[in-house]
Formats: C-alpha cells, sequence, structure tokens
C-alpha cells in the first residue's frame, strides 16, 4: 500500500468521527462527577465550542507550515528539539491508544465477556489495530466510511426504536445543574478530541479545499453523542444516571418485534471503531517516530508499540480505582494542551521570529 | 495473513455469545423468573428456570415434565441467596432471558430498593425485564403449577404486556421504575398480581390492580377500575374495550389509537389537563329493539363514552393523585420543569400540593365504525 496516498476530507472526517465516537461509546461518563444524564448535551455543547476554540493553533499551524505537517518541517533530518517533539507526539498517541484499548477492556469486562479472560479478545483487537496501521492511511480511512454509515446507521436505528419511549419531562433544563462543574465536564470532554494533534501530522496526506473542512467531524460528533445522551435520558431518566454505559443500556431498552438485541449489534461496531481508533493512533505514532527516528522500521515499531498498549491495558485496568484515577488526573488534559495548543503556537511562533530575522538579514 | 487477520477481526464481532462461551446450554440454569420474598434476616429468592434437558427434547410436549423447574433460597443478600441456588442446581445461572421479576408484597412495603440493587448492577440482567408485584407471596405465584408446557413466566408477562391492548394492567420495565423511583416527584408504580383458582379448581394467574410507590415506600393499591383511569390518563393503553349502558342496554365499543397527553397551564396558580383523545368501533349492542345506529344516536353514544373514560379518569385522580398523594402523571416534574419558582414554594409540601392541585380532563372522541351494520339516515 502506498502510504503517501491521500485520503479525502470526507474520509478523514469519517476516520476521526470513528475514532471520537468510539471513545465516546465506551467511555463512563460518570466517573469524574455524577452529572444528570441530561446535563451532558449542555457538557457536549461547551465541549465543542472548546475543542473548536482549541483546534485554532492546530488550524494555524497548518496554515503556516503550509500544510506540511510536523514530520516534514525540517527535511532530511530534524533538529534536537524537533526530534523530542516527535518523539513526545508518538509517545502521546502510543498512550492515546492504551487510553482507548482500556477503555473498551473495562466495556467488554462488563458487557461482553463478563466471565471469560478478556486478554485475548484485547489482544487480537490490538493486533487487528496494528494490521490496520500497518496497511497505512488509505485503507483504513476507506473502511472508516463504511464503519462510520454503520454506526450512524445503528444510532439512528436505536433512536427510533426508543421513540415511543421516551418522556420529555424526564430531560431538565439546560444549565439546570452546577455550571462550574459542567464547564469542567466540558474541558475534559474537549481534551478527548486525540483527532486534533493527529492532523498536525496527517494534514500532508490529506486532500482539502479549505483548511476548516478539517473540522468538519466536530459537529457531526457533537450531533451524534448529544442526541444519544438526549435519547438516554429522555428514555431511562435518573437510570441511566445510575449506568456506567448509559448508551449501552439505551441500546438494551431498544428493542422491536424483530430484533431484541440491537445492544449486541452495536456493541460489535463499537469494538469495529475502537479497531480502527487504535489502529489510526499506531499510525500517527508511527509518521512522527519514523521522522524522528529514521531507521525506525515499520514492523518492528508495530510489533513494539502493540505490545505497549497491551502492557498499559493491562496495568490500567488492573483495577477500576486505577483506571478512575488515571482519566481523572490532570495529566491528561495537559498533555492534550501541551500536544493540540502549547507545541503548535510554539512551533509558529519559533518560525516567525526566524522568517523575520531572515528579512532583517536580507 | 491478509485473510487470517480479516478472520481474526470478524470474530471480534461475535459479542452476542461470548458471554456463555465455555459453558455448554445444558449446563446453564436458564432463569425464566425471580421472586423475591422478605424473610427475617434477608431474602427468600424463588427462581422459575428452564428444565434445559427437557425443553430442548424433541419430544417435550408428549412428556409429563414441566419444562420448568423452581429453586428456591435464602440468604442475608440476594447474591448470597442466588449463589445458594447455584448450588442446588450445580448449573451457572444465566439471567439474560429473564422475562419477570416478581416481589413479594412485604418486600415492595418496606423498602424496595434494597432488592432492587442487585439488579440493576447485574451486567447480565436485561433493562427491559418486567417488574410486578404479588398481593402475597411472590414464591406462590413462581411455583403455581399451570397447564402442561406453561411457564409461569411467559403467562405473567403475556399478562402484564395484554394491558396496552386490554387497560386491564400495565407493563413495567425495570428502567422506567427505578426511574420513577428515584425521581423526588414522581410515584412509581406496578402491576400487582395473584393466583385464584378457576371454576374447574385449577390454579391460574391474574392482575389485582396496581401497586403506587410514594415516599420510596408501597403507599396503596388501587383496584381495576382506577388501575385503568392511570392506563387512559397516562396515555399507557393502544386499544381498549369499553362497555357502556346505552338505552337500557349494554353497547361495547373497540377503543383504538388512544392517545394523552398531560399540559402545565403556568400562571399565578398552575394548573393541569389531560388532553385524552380516541377513536372506537362499535362492536356490540344487546338489544331486541331495532339493531341500526341513526347519526343523532351514534352522536349519543360518542357522548355517552366521553363521559364514561371522564368518570373513569377522574376517580383514578381522585383516589391515586389526591387521596394517597402518588403522583403517577409526572404533574410535579412538569411543574419542576416548567416553573422552577412555583414548585421551589410547594416542594415540601408536595402531597397537601397534590390534593389541591387543578386537574381537568378533556376528552375527544369518534367513532369509526359500526361494524357491518349500516348506519340509519336521522
Amino acid at each position: 500500500m502506498n502510504e503517501e496516498k491521500k485520503i479525502s476530507g470526507i474520509q478523514f472526517a469519517s476516520l476521526a468521527f470513528i475514532s471520537r465516537i468510539a471513545c465516546a461509546f465506551t467511555g463512563i461518563p460518570n466517573l469524574r462527577t455524577n452529572l444528570p444524564t441530561s446535563d451532558r448535551i449542555s457538557v457536549f455543547l461547551i465541549g465543542l465550542l472548546l475543542s473548536l476554540l482549541l483546534a485554532l493553533p492546530v488550524l494555524l499551524f497548518i496554515e503556516k507550515e503550509n500544510n506540511r505537517g510536523l514530520q516534514n518541517r525540517e527535511k532530511p533530518c530534524p533538529s534536537g528539539i524537533g526530534r523530542i517533539i516527535l518523539i513526545f507526539y508518538a509517545a502521546f498517541f502510543v498512550g492515546a491508544g492504551i487510553l482507548a484499548v482500556s477503555r473498551l477492556g473495562v466495556f467488554a469486562s462488563g458487557i461482553l465477556l463478563q466471565k471469560n479472560n478478556l486478554h485475548l479478545f484485547t489482544a487480537i483487537l490490538i493486533i487487528a489495530g496494528a494490521f490496520c496501521a500497518e496497511r497505512g492511511l488509505e485503507p483504513t480511512a476507506r473502511v472508516s466510511v463504511l464503519l462510520s454509515a454503520a454506526v450512524l446507521g445503528g444510532l439512528l436505528f436505536t433512536g427510533l426504536c426508543d421513540v415511543g419511549k421516551m418522556k420529555l419531562e424526564n430531560l431538565s433544563q439546560p444549565f439546570a445543574g452546577n455550571i462550574p462543574i459542567i464547564v469542567r465536564e466540558a474541558f475534559f470532554e474537549a481534551c478527548m478530541n486525540v483527532e486534533l494533534p493527529v492532523l498536525m501530522l496527517l494534514a500532508p496526506q490529506i486532500k482539502i479545499k479549505k483548511k476548516t473542512h478539517l473540522l468538519l467531524w466536530l459537529p457531526l460528533c457533537f450531533v451524534c453523542i448529544s442526541a444519544a445522551f438526549a435519547v438516554a435520558a429522555a428514555v431511562a431518566g435518573h437510570y441511566a444516571d445510575l449506568q456506567v454505559f448509559p448508551l449501552h443500556s439505551l441500546a438494551v431498552i431498544a428493542k422491536t418485534a424483530l430484533f431484541e438485541r440491537i445492544d449486541d449489534l452495536l456493541a460489535s461496531l463499537w469494538v469495529s471503531c475502537t479497531v480502527l481508533k487504535t489502529g489510526i493512533l499506531l499510525y500517527t505514532a508511527y509518521v512522527a517516530a519514523r521522522t524522528a527516528v529514521p531507521a525506525c522500521k515499520k514492523r518492528c515499531f508495530f510489533i513494539l508499540t502493540g505490545a505497549l498498549v497491551f502492557g498499559g491495558y493491562l496495568l490500567l485496568t488492573a483495577n477500576i480505582q486505577f483506571f478512575a484515577n488515571v482519566l481523572q488526573s490532570a495529566a491528561v488534559p495537559v498533555l492534550f494542551l501541551f500536544a493540540t495548543v502549547f507545541i503548535p503556537l510554539f512551533t509558529c511562533l519559533k518560525n516567525g521570529r526566524k522568517e523575520h530575522k531572515e528579512v532583517a538579514k536580507q | 495473513m491478509k485473510i487470517l487477520a480479516i478472520f481474526l477481526c470478524f470474530l471480534l464481532t461475535f459479542t452476542g455469545c461470548s458471554a456463555t462461551v465455555g459453558t455448554q446450554l445444558s449446563n446453564r440454569l436458564i432463569i425464566e423468573a425471580i421472586g423475591i420474598d422478605a424473610q427475617e434476616d434477608g431474602f427468600l429468592v424463588s427462581v422459575l428456570a428452564l428444565h434445559t434437558q427437557q425443553s430442548n427434547a424433541a419430544n417435550a410436549t408428549e412428556t409429563q415434565d414441566s419444562i420448568g423447574q423452581v429453586f428456591s433460597a435464602k440468604g442475608k443478600s440476594l447474591s448470597e441467596a442466588f449463589a445458594q441456588i447455584d448450588l442446588v442446581s450445580g448449573l451457572v445461572p444465566l439471567y439474560s432471558q429473564t422475562r419477570v421479576l416478581i416481589f413479594g408484597k412485604e418486600i415492595a412495603e418496606n423498602e424496595p430498593m434494597q432488592a432492587l440493587d442487585f439488579f440493576i448492577r447485574n451486567y447480565t440482567l436485561r433493562e427491559s425485564i418486567l417488574l410486578a408485584v404479588a398481593d402475597a407471596k411472590a414464591s406462590e405465584i413462581i411455583e403455581t403449577e399451570l397447564e402442561k408446557n406453561t411457564l409461569v413466566s411467559k403467562n405473567v408477562q403475556d399478562i402484564l404486556e395484554s394491558g396496552k391492548n386490554n387497560g386491564l394492567t400495565v407493563a413495567v420495565e425495570l428502567y422506567q421504575f427505578v426511574n420513577r423511583f428515584l425521581d423526588e416527584t414522581d410515584a412509581a408504580y406496578l402491576p400487582v398480581i395473584k393466583t385464584q383458582e378457576n371454576q374447574s379448581g385449577k390454579k391460574e394467574i391474574t392482575h389485582a390492580g396496581i401497586a403506587l410507590f410514594a415516599q420510596k415506600n408501597l403507599t396503596a393499591v388501587i383496584d381495576k377500575d382506577a388501575a385503568k383511569g392511570l392506563l387512559w390518563t397516562a396515555g399507557l393503553i393502544d386499544n381498549d374495550l369499553l362497555s357502556i349502558p346505552f338505552k337500557g342496554r349494554t353497547l361495547s365499543v373497540a377503543v383504538k389509537d388512544c392517545k394523552s397527553k398531560i399540559r402545565l397551564h403556568k400562571g399565578d396558580i398552575p394548573t393541569f389537563s389531560a388532553e385524552i383523545q380516541f377513536s372506537c368501533d362499535l362492536i356490540e349492542y344487546n338489544t331486541d329493539d331495532t339493531l341500526l345506529f341513526n347519526l343523532q344516536e351514534l352522536e349519543d353514544v360518542n357522548r355517552e363514552l366521553q363521559k364514561q373514560v371522564q368518570k373513569i379518569t377522574e376517580e383514578f385522580i381522585r383516589t391515586a393523585i389526591r387521596e394517597n398523594g402518588c403522583d403517577c402523571l409526572s404533574l410535579l416534574k412538569k411543574l419542576r420543569n416548567g416553573q422552577p419558582a412555583y414548585y421551589a414554594q410547594i416542594k415540601d409540601k408536595q402531597t397537601d400540593y397534590l390534593k389541591d392541585a387543578v386537574i381537568t380532563v378533556q376528552i375527544s372522541s369518534e367513532i369509526l365504525k359500526t361494524g357491518r351494520e349500516v348506519v340509519k339516515p336521522n
């Protein structure tokens, strides 16, 4: 597969959509704060605005660098700082992969495989993700378009099945809860958009007419996730607040005369979403790593990072307390801000000064 | 390599059957119904499970044995009792097929939430399981011996689900009950079932009203007539059968497309209105006089039907809401969302507020068909 083959804007949007939606489905919304499910809509709305704000440095970087990508700035070999930054990104994406796989691990341990050893399941999942990454961006993106259609269809079908069970009075007024907590949750939600720093490295491989088109997936994700949570709140009310995975509960409640186990069909889609997410994160990590360390061999890299992800998953999911502590820690948003805001701004500033000096010299 | 990778990915999608990996079906205790009764120091759990070897047999219908088997065990907690049942049966329990969960009356009267936590927390139990209250002991219902090859669980499920079409009872799923139960304003409700002897002396299961829960405990059990009012007012039925006196005889109509909407009318003193709409077909009029109706008579029938529904709903509002303070119609929730300042004033005296709340019932109906008998001109 030719890695340099570019993907279309729609293909990237579906990749980012799948990656973000995997996080929403397998995430535990009430792990940090116990917000009513209907307040989640406010959380996602503010989260969208914050995400758009946080995306500005990335867009600025892509614009200033003329869509070269972080890895191509200092060719043929990056400088010391450039190398460190690229290694940081590679590690960041592998870390994000560990979180994604661990989220699914926690989901699977409760919903899919209660009494069986999960490790084999997770190992197969990581192998599948690494295989996607090894194939490259374009095949993974093609699969993501099909998967996006299936996920959207699945969500729509679940929603339609639940329409008759919705009670609007179960929805509280917007911003009825504690506003500082809602804003804090929104910030954490915005920091889950690991697809933004992915753009720093993958932008050169995306055919786009306008830079802002790179963010079209954000409102789509907002609409889908908010709609899903709104339906969950309207159907199950307080019951959804008690649940670890309220969207899964919603799928269990949804049933028609013909289909009674929609949740199992959807769960298989969510597993596939996590496979693609792992694939895209490992691929992006590879793009960063191969520039920082040109001797890096593709297969060796994926074997090594796959093993790292598996090890990280084992460590993170050893007990729910540790998992919750990691997700609640400030390290996740700090690293995200570093990758999404600080480094792009720092790079743009450094380049601006360099250009200014060159102009002054001339 | 490619094919192997695709095959491995495909394996990941087999999630539905994964919970049973490693356990043969014949080694599973496929639970159909669960009954929970209070004990001095904990719970008595009765479980109706499929007799797997019997139900798997090709000649199951010809066997003398029942396709269900009942296990009972006591425990300080439900999980302890279930563990006892696992020991007794020697099988691995499969909760996901459970159709109904029945509480004994004593459990319902004394903090039913303590018996519910196990079911909310358990991953394998589905949210859509039906709940009911036994008018005495849940174990009596579970142990009822019905006709050959009829499972109590299926029978109870059919009875509860038929409420949507006959207006006699209500089907409440686990998540619906928990949602209403945990809300500070709503009153939860569950159908009540009991066993009785039929004319041939055999035991049968039937509905016996609706149990209302306010302040987290069973507050009252309303009879079938008031229960019908709840179903009509809360929009919980699609179809029903109404019989009304008309010109000294009984006239029956099949109600279709019944819809109800509760509205809050904001103001200095907020009021509520229940708007009920339905259409119906005339199906029987047992008169020895002329059978045909004219248009004027149909109008009179329509008016009588509306009066009948008005009576049913007002009886429910009087019994459940005003006398027992059970807000089964989510009136206070509507008030809380629609006029929060007013709700804050009455928050601590909800029962008193409900006693005097202005609730009007507006009914509109139409007769669609008169069967195969023609309508006379006026």
